[in-house]
């Protein structure tokens, strides 16, 4: 995985004035873009870490953006997209909303609000590569832990002091705190609170079952 | 008509009402029938009667000459022997040699005339003379000592009492032998005369025996068998010819004394005894009858005058022809009989022509009544016209449709009921039927009392067999309703048409707001990164920043016309705002300047001073004003410069706001106008024949109208009218 691709905004467009007049607006205002005539052209160039956002027409010859949209989610591809759509009827725009899609612009849509809404998707892409890379730091982290620490640290998160660690344990409250000191060590973390943290980037709050469901959305 | 044989057979006929209908009829026919024959036989009984009557008077006549004769035969045979030489010399010298002579002469004329059985002379002291008389051997001549002394006897005593000239005629009777009367019967009559000597005194009588049974057998001849009786009777009432051997001759036999007419009908004996001749009915029969006095010479009949005195009584016999009643009533029996046959058969054939009368006579009313309710029940008017063009029959449904009874309908003429306008229609169809062709037409009268109906009518004439039209049966079907339907149903199929014409508009609209979009979106998008580019590279350039600017709201403003026109078609969406009309009207003429400045036509604006304020989608209303200016710009493009012009005015008609768009064109041709505002007609080589349609659709979707008309100089005027607000 070699983090950090380019962020591109994507554009699926058949009609080809659409396509090269949305490259020079986008190159004028310096966002990198790349376009693509169909849903299986852009199928065939996306990679894994593709980051960005996408322009997605609705209306093409053989793939529809709405099956494009549909098929990316199920690989889980996490790009934001933007639907274009000539004739906007609201059953479509609830079908596109539902499966996920960023933003709905009607053209002949006004170019700045596009802009705007693309700046939007870009901004959340480039926090949620952030974030990203933050949990592949923080797995690195807690990969290098002994069984004993991983242990201690499921314990801490679950806010037990040392005293109850170690009896839970078997260990002598000395031995605890011996952890837990090279814990923070380990993963460079400077306090409890940043350890839990750590550790719940990797490990989902939803997946805890003793604790209730909360957004995983990024801020 | 075979139709008409196939109805009479669903008709009921009461049989009981023409039973009694028959009977009655019958009886009253075979009344009436029996009066000639009743006539008849009385006729024919009293010409029977009469013909027998004539038949028996001259019976009678012949039978009365029959005797006459006879009796003229004997006096003159008397006469002659008592003026005989022989006689005349006996009595002037009586004695034995000159009577022998005498008896001798008297026996030549016996064995001569054989209906003569004694001639004698007795002397006048009574004794016999000379007598002759015809026995069982001959004629003998009796000898003197049989000579008998004949004093006392009636004939001898009556007889010498006469003067000379003077006859005496016995009673007709049988002869008597020895007190018994001899058989067989002897029917004898005795004539006499006084016979005078030279000197004048009586020299006693002349006497001869006639035997009148040939006479009696004559007279018995005249009568046919089974016919009448001849019947001689004496003045006593007795027969000497009659009804029978027992009762003829009574009076001969004591023991028979009661067997006479005038004893066994008296009523009747009563009239033959008191009246000359005659005939009479009687309780018995016919008796045609005369009397008769055998002792007037040449006759003795009572109707000749008596010339000669007779010497006896002056008795008579009566001569009758008698018919009995029971030949009579045997004719009559036969006769009636005859007719009574002829009349049964006669009688029959009336109560079989009665039977079919009657049977005819309802069967008619069934079948009338049958008819009439068909006609009555047939949905149509159906009615009789004669040639006099008045209604004979109509049907139920006139009542209800011209409000009359029936009653009141019969006689009137057609144009009377009809009304004028409608009678009119009609007349030419009317004319053809009385000429004899069936007539059909198709058409909408205006009925007087009914109102406009469509109506389907057939006038069939009724021709008599000589050729002349005695008038039609007039078939009228209303079809109103079924016009109406017919309308509604065209109506339907156009707004169908029209549906599925604005449908594929439709269809064609977005497809077309989709191609046009994406050019759009590029321009939009192109301009968005000139003014970006223009912003980069020359930031202090705010004009052509402010002209891109203007190029992409244009491109903007394109897509949302598109749009709405869209889903104007597809949905009828219509975006209301309170709007001033004139304003629309100016938006949509400065859109077209550049059209007209480069098309040489002009463009005269004539606002209302006014507001106009409207209800409407300004976008679609401008559309349409855009179509109708645009339409007449290309119209008075046509027309030679200096008339090219558009006029486009705008003002208050009571509530309504009007734009009214005026051109100096050419105008349309009839075929069009019909058609000027469906979908896909053009008259442009390059239209597609949508604008009229849609811009009409879209003001009638605002509730107001967009009409045309022919603008007084040639070209067109369009009149677009939406309600007001301010109203």
């Amino acid at each position: 995985m070699t983090a950090n691709a380019q962020p591109v905004v994507h554009v699926v467009d058949d009609d080809d004035a659409v396509r090269r007049s949305l490259v020079s607006l986008l190159e004028e205002v310096g966002i990198p873009v790349a376009t693509f005539p169909s849903a299986e052209a852009f199928l065939q160039a996306l990679r894994d870490d593709s980051r960005g956002c996408i322009l997605l027409d609705v209306r093409m010859p053989g793939m529809s953006g709405l099956q494009l949209q549909l098929l990316l989610r199920e690989r889980g591809v996490s790009l934001p997209t933007i639907i274009l759509t000539g004739h906007a009827d609201v059953p479509m725009a609830v079908s596109a909303m539902s499966a996920g899609a960023a933003g709905f612009v009607e053209k002949p849509f006004h170019p700045q609000a596009l802009l705007d809404r693309i700046h939007d998707c870009l901004e959340a892409d480039a926090r949620q590569a952030a974030l990203q890379a933050e949990r592949r730091q923080a797995a690195h982290s807690l990969a290098c832990l002994s069984g004993r620490e991983q242990e201690v640290l499921r314990e801490l998160v679950k806010g037990k002091p040392s005293k109850l660690i170690a009896s839970a344990l078997g260990i002598s409250e000395k031995t605890v705190d011996v952890h837990r000191s090279n814990l923070m060590r380990k993963t460079g973390t400077r306090s409890v609170a940043e350890l839990v943290r750590l550790w719940f980037l990797i490990h989902p709050i939803d997946e805890q079952t003793d604790r209730p469901s909360a957004s995983r959305a990024p801020q | 008509m075979p139709s008409a044989a196939a109805l009479t057979r669903t008709v009921h006929v009461p049989s009981t009402q023409v039973l009694v209908r028959a009977l009655f009829v019958g009886l009253v026919a075979s009344a009436l029938i029996g009066v000639p024959f009743v006539l008849r036989y009385s006729n024919e009984v009293k010409a029977a009667q009469r013909d027998a009557s004539i038949d028996d008077r001259h019976r009678v006549e012949v039978g009365s000459r029959i005797m006459a004769q006879t009796l003229q035969a004997v006096v003159s045979d008397l006469r002659y022997l008592s003026d005989q030489t022989e006689l005349k010399e006996a009595l002037a010298d009586d004695t034995a040699p000159r009577r022998a002579h005498l008896a001798e002469e008297h026996a030549a004329f016996l064995r001569q005339k054989p209906e003569y059985d004694q001639v004698r002379w007795i002397g006048a002291d009574g004794w016999e003379k000379v007598r002759v008389h015809r026995a069982a051997t001959g004629v003998e001549i009796a000898p003197p000592d049989q000579l008998q002394n004949k004093t006392g006897r009636y004939y001898f005593d009556a007889t010498m009492k006469l003067e000379a000239g003077q006859l005496y005629v016995s009673a007709l009777d049988l002869n008597v032998e020895r007190n018994r009367v001899e058989e067989p019967r002897k029917p004898t009559l005795r004539v006499a005369v006084p016979l005078f000597a030279l000197d004048g005194h009586r020299a006693g009588i002349l006497i001869v025996n006639f035997l009148a049974g040939p006479m009696l057998a004559e007279l018995r001849a005249l009568t046919p068998p089974g016919g009448s009786n001849i019947w001689l009777l004496n003045a006593e009432g007795f027969w000497l010819l009659g009804p029978g051997d027992d009762v003829e001759w009574a009076f001969m036999y004591p023991d028979r004394v009661d067997r006479s007419l005038a004893v066994r009908e008296p009523d009747v004996w009563r009239r033959l005894s008191t009246e000359i001749q005659g005939d009479i009915d009687t309780a018995i029969g016919l008796l045609t009858f005369e009397r008769f006095y055998p002792l007037q010479p040449g006759g003795g009949s009572a109707t000749r005058a008596r010339t000669l005195a007779t010497s006896a009584a002056d008795a008579y016999w009566i001569l009758a022809a008698y018919l009995p009643r029971a030949v009579l009533g045997a004719h009559a029996r036969e006769l009636a009989q005859q007719l009574l046959v002829a009349y049964a058969l006669m009688a029959g054939l009336a109560f079989s022509a009665a039977a079919g009368l009657a049977y005819l006579s309802f069967r008619n009313r069934a079948l009338s009544q049958l008819v009439s309710h068909v006609v009555d029940h047939v949905p149509a008017l159906v009615s009789y016209v004669d040639a006099g063009e008045r209604y004979r029959f109509t049907n139920r449904h006139y009542e209800t449709l011209f409000g009359t009874p029936r009653a009141q309908l019969v006689n009137r003429s057609v144009r009377d009921l009809l009304g004028e306008p409608a009678y009119a229609t009609a007349l030419p169809h009317i004319r053809t039927a009385l000429a004899g062709a069936p007539v059909s037409f198709e058409a909408a009268i205006e009925y007087s009392k009914a109102g406009r109906r469509d109506v389907a009518v057939t006038y069939t004439p009724d021709v008599a067999p000589g050729g002349r039209v005695r008038g039609f049966i007039a078939v009228v079907n209303d079809i109103t309703a079924q016009k109406a339907a017919e309308r509604r149903e065209r109506e339907h199929m156009r707004e169908a048409a029209h549906a599925t014409r604005l449908a594929s508009v439709g269809e064609l609209a977005t497809q077309i707001a989709h191609e046009v979009n994406q050019p759009i979106t590029a321009m939009v998008t192109y301009c968005a990164a000139a003014q970006h580019n223009v912003l980069a590279e020359s930031p202090n350039n705010t004009r052509l920043i402010s002209l891109i600017g203007a190029i992409a709201d244009e491109a903007k403003r394109v897509s949302t016309i598109i749009r709405r026109l869209r889903d104007f078609v597809r949905k009828g969406e219509i975006a209301f705002v309170a709007t001033d009309l004139n304003e629309i009207v100016t938006d949509s003429l400065r859109l077209v300047a550049g059209e007209a400045v480069s098309q040489h036509v002009q463009v005269v604006e004539q606002l209302a001073t006014e507001p106009l304020r409207v209800m409407a989608d300004p976008v679609l209303v401008s559309q349409a004003i855009l179509n109708l200016v645009r339409n007449a710009i290309e119209a008075a493009n046509t027309s030679p410069a200096g008339r090219r012009e558009v006029r486009v005015a705008t003002r208050r008609t009571g509530h309504a706001a009007e734009v009214s768009v005026t051109d100096t064109g050419p105008g349309l041709s009839p075929e069009v106008v019909p058609r000027l505002f469906e979908a896909f007609v053009t008259t442009k080589p390059r239209g597609l024949g949508m604008g009229l349609s849609i811009a009409r659709s879209i003001i009638e979707a605002h509730g107001g109208q967009l009409r045309h008309a022919d603008a007084p100089g040639g070209g067109c005027i369009f009149v677009l009218t939406l309600p007001g607000l301010d109203s």
